[in-house]
This record gives structure tokens, C-alpha cells and sequence, in this order.
């Protein structure tokens, strides 16, 4: 019985009124006119049907997509963590590069500004670290003209002296250390003096101040110019401190650098007309 | 025993038919697979159509393209249309031994596919503003429902229950 009904349905006539209906549908649908209801009733169940039916493969997708992006997110983190430290070494590297920058065309500017001086320009190639010894080593010794007594300065004061001078390196001796004394007038009042290190790269002592000497906190000392070392009118320090000793003859005077010890990378080397007065800077 | 199977094969058949047309790809899956997408409808009906022309309605076929063009969102009777035709031709493919002869079953099964493209790109013609894609991919579609073909034939001969009666309709 099954199976003639089946026959029944599968006539040329059914055949026929099937394929018309099709046609008749397909018309009216795409006229758009009465199958809208219809439509919106069959979007409306398939929707949910199809996101059941798809629910595991976006699942899966979503999956796959969460990993992967973990994945990414984790490998960008450490490419970016590298690309900071790169940058860090970059920035520190400019900073370096900036500061001699800087250095290098504030004593380009005293050159400039001191035509009398004959000055080589050194670089700091190491400090001596023995305990006691405010010492340095420059890449520049006899070949390029410096010798043993010669002035090394930087651009804002006396540096030092250079105490051995070999082919292509010197040894300077900070004016800071025990062992060297700079003979220096008060601009001031004009009141020479000398001053030596004590073993402090941001202090010095004028030795032997009279209780009765002209001179005064804030007073700038300048090279005095005796001996043919140091150019005179050249920067030495600032009076920072004046207190009478127990003797009540001499005072104790501290005088602060100009200089920048120990910061320096870029000093010159006064190799000729040290003896001549360096002009107002 | 025999009916229940095999109406068993139809609805079961029908429904994974009706299911893979809806599945999409994952993301991950390969952009070129998106182009090889069988007409698993088609195949279906056109199986059943061919190997158990007595108990397979032409009706039961009209239908199930109705349901497709639900859930596609295709202008109503279209599928249905194509799907009568699927199955007038298979109920008319010479047979021996009340199985249809390869080798015509092949040469319907192309000449099915290319007709259903082609029905389809002319009804999507007045749906879409372009069917250039559909063209371009139309050669790929039918590439993929004859191979898909050997792999409904060889799922769907577990169910299948041959009756010893003539074709219904010729």
C-alpha cells in the first residue's frame, strides 16, 4: 500500500503540478510581494538552526583563534620587550653622544674664543683608581705636541697638569690631588694665592690665607699666570667657605672646582701661549 | 522490515544532506575548500532517486527542496524544481537488474549537476546584482559534486534495501 501511494505521488501528473508550482513559486518570490511573511516566519527558525548546526565549528574556530591569538600575543610581547631594551641602549647610547655633543662644541667655542691659546683637544682615555691619586689618562703624548708641566683645562676651569707625557698618552694629575698647587689670584681684589687639592674632586684649600686677605665667599679664582703653567685670567674655583684657624694668623679657605672632575670626556691640552691672558669669557 | 530501513536511509540521509549544506568551514580551514562545495541535496535525492525508484517520492524531494530554500534563503521553488527534474531523471536511467547502469547514472548525475548550476545562477541573477562569482565558480562546484558522488554511493549502499519491482515511471 506504502509503496503505491508513493507511485501515486510520482505520476507525470505530480511530476508537472510540482514543477509549475516551483515555477510559481519562484515568480511570486521574486517579485517580492507575497511570500514576505513566509520568508521572514523560514529566516526566523532557520536562523536558530543554523547557528546550532554551526555551533561546534565556530566553537572550534573560536578555539583555535583564542590559542593562536594567546600565541601571538605572547611572541609580540617578547618581540616588543626586545625592542624596548634596543631602544633603552639606543636612547642611553644618544644621551652619551649628546652630552660630547656638547662638550666638544663648548671647547670648539673656547678655542674659538681664545685665539692666543694653542689648545689639543683629548680624550679622557681612563681614570687611575688608585686610592689618594686624582689622576687621569689622555689620548694625546708627545707626537701631538703635549709634554710633560703642560695645563689641561675644560671648558669651564683648570683641569689639571700633565705630569708624564708619553708617545701617544699622558698622565694629568687633577688639580684636586694633594700633589698639585695652582697658583691663583682673586678676581676680585687681585689677592694671589695658591690653592692645592685635598684629596676631594669637589673641594680645594687655599693655602696660607692670611686672616687679613682680601677675600670673600663667592670670590672667583682665577690662574694667576706665575710659573707659565696655567693661562692666566683661566677659571679655577669659587670661595665657598672662609673660617679662621685656632692661631688666629691664617684662615682656612675652601674653594670649589669650576672644573667638572671626573665627568669630563672631551679636556684641552694648553700646548703654547699659556703665558697670555686668556680673555673674558 | 525492508520499508523502515530504507525510510530510515531516506530521512537520516536527507537530514546530513540538509546539515552539511549549512555547515560552514572553520576559519582555519583552507579559503580554496570554500570553492568545492558539493550539492549534497542533489546527490542525495538523485541516489535515491536512481536505487530505490519505487519508494522514493517525487514529492518527498519537492519538499526537501522547499526546506532548502528555507534555509538557504532562496527564492522559494527553485530547489524544488531542481529537484523534480533529479528525480525524473533518475527514475528514467536505464537499468539492469532493477539497479541503473553505471555508467548512464554517471552521465544523468553530470548532466543534473551542470542543469542545477545552471538553473540556479539564472535564478540568482535576479536575486543578486552579480553572478560573476557564481559563474567563476560553478566549474569547481560541479568538480566537487561528482566526486563527492562516489563517497554518497558508498555510505548510502549500507542502507539501502533493493526491491524486486520495475521502475514506476518511465
Amino acid at each position: 500500500m506504502a509503496t503505491d501511494a508513493k507511485k501515486r505521488f510520482s505520476t507525470p501528473t505530480t511530476f508537472v503540478l510540482l514543477i509549475l508550482v516551483s515555477f510559481g513559486l519562484v515568480i511570486t518570490d521574486l517579485s517580492g510581494q507575497f511570500l514576505g511573511v513566509p520568508r521572514q516566519l523560514t529566516t526566523w527558525v532557520t536562523n536558530g538552526l543554523y547557528g546550532g548546526v554551526n555551533a561546534p565549528g565556530r566553537w572550534m574556530s573560536y578555539s583555535s583563534s583564542y590559542i593562536q591569538d594567546r600565541q601571538k600575543l605572547l611572541e609580540l610581547q617578547r618581540e616588543q620587550e626586545r625592542e624596548y631594551q634596543d631602544a633603552v641602549v639606543m636612547n642611553r647610547r644618544y644621551d652619551t653622544l649628546a652630552r660630547e655633543n656638547s662638550e666638544l662644541r663648548q671647547a670648539l667655542g673656547l678655542v674659538q674664543r681664545s685665539p692666543h691659546l694653542t689648545l689639543v683637544t683629548a680624550e679622557l682615555s681612563a681614570t687611575v683608581t688608585v686610592p689618594g691619586r686624582n689622576e687621569i689618562l689622555i689620548n694625546r703624548g708627545k707626537t701631538h705636541g703635549v709634554l710633560d708641566g703642560m695645563a689641561v683645562l675644560d671648558t669651564t676651569g683648570v683641569y689639571g697638569q700633565v705630569v708624564e707625557s708619553l708617545a701617544t698618552t699622558s698622565r694629568v694629575i687633577l688639580i684636586t690631588d694633594r700633589r698639585l698647587a695652582v697658583p691663583v689670584l682673586v678676581e676680585r681684589s687681585g689677592t694671589h694665592a695658591v690653592i692645592t687639592g685635598v684629596g676631594n674632586s669637589s673641594e680645594l684649600v687655599l693655602e696660607h690665607a692670611e686672616i687679613t686677605a682680601d677675600i670673600e665667599e663667592d670670590d672667583l679664582l682665577v690662574a694667576s699666570g706665575l710659573g707659565g703653567v696655567y693661562p692666566r685670567g683661566y677659571p679655577v674655583g669659587v670661595v665657598t667657605s672662609i673660617d679662621p684657624e685656632a692661631s688666629g694668623v691664617e684662615m682656612r679657605v675652601l674653594v670649589e672646582p669650576l672644573a667638572v672632575m671626573h665627568r669630563r670626556t672631551w679636556l684641552l691640552v694648553v700646548v703654547g701661549g699659556a703665558t697670555s691672558e686668556v680673555a673674558e669669557e | 522490515m525492508k520499508l523502515p530501513r530504507n525510510n530510515v536511509g531516506f530521512a537520516l540521509s536527507l537530514v546530513v544532506a540538509l546539515i552539511l549544506s549549512m555547515v560552514e568551514l572553520p576559519h582555519f580551514a583552507p579559503e580554496v575548500l570554500t570553492y568545492f562545495t558539493p550539492n549534497f541535496a542533489l546527490l542525495v535525492c538523485y541516489y535515491w532517486a536512481t536505487n530505490l525508484p519505487n519508494n522514493f517520492s517525487v514529492f518527498v524531494a519537492w519538499m526537501f527542496g522547499f526546506l532548502l530554500d528555507a534555509f538557504h534563503a532562496e527564492p522559494f521553488g527553485s530547489n524544488g524544481l531542481i529537484l523534480c527534474v533529479v528525480v525524473l531523471v533518475g527514475l528514467n536511467l536505464p537499468r539492469r537488474s532493477n539497479r541503473p547502469i553505471v555508467g548512464y547514472q554517471l552521465l544523468g548525475l553530470l548532466g543534473l549537476v551542470i542543469f542545477a548550476e545552471i538553473v540556479r545562477l539564472i535564478v540568482m541573477q535576479f536575486v543578486e546584482y552579480s553572478v560573476q562569482g557564481s559563474i567563476i565558480l560553478m566549474p569547481w562546484s560541479i568538480i566537487a559534486s561528482l566526486g563527492f558522488w562516489f563517497v554518497v554511493v558508498v555510505v548510502l549502499d549500507r542502507w539501502i534495501f533493493v526491491e524486486d519491482t520495475d521502475v514506476s515511471f518511465s
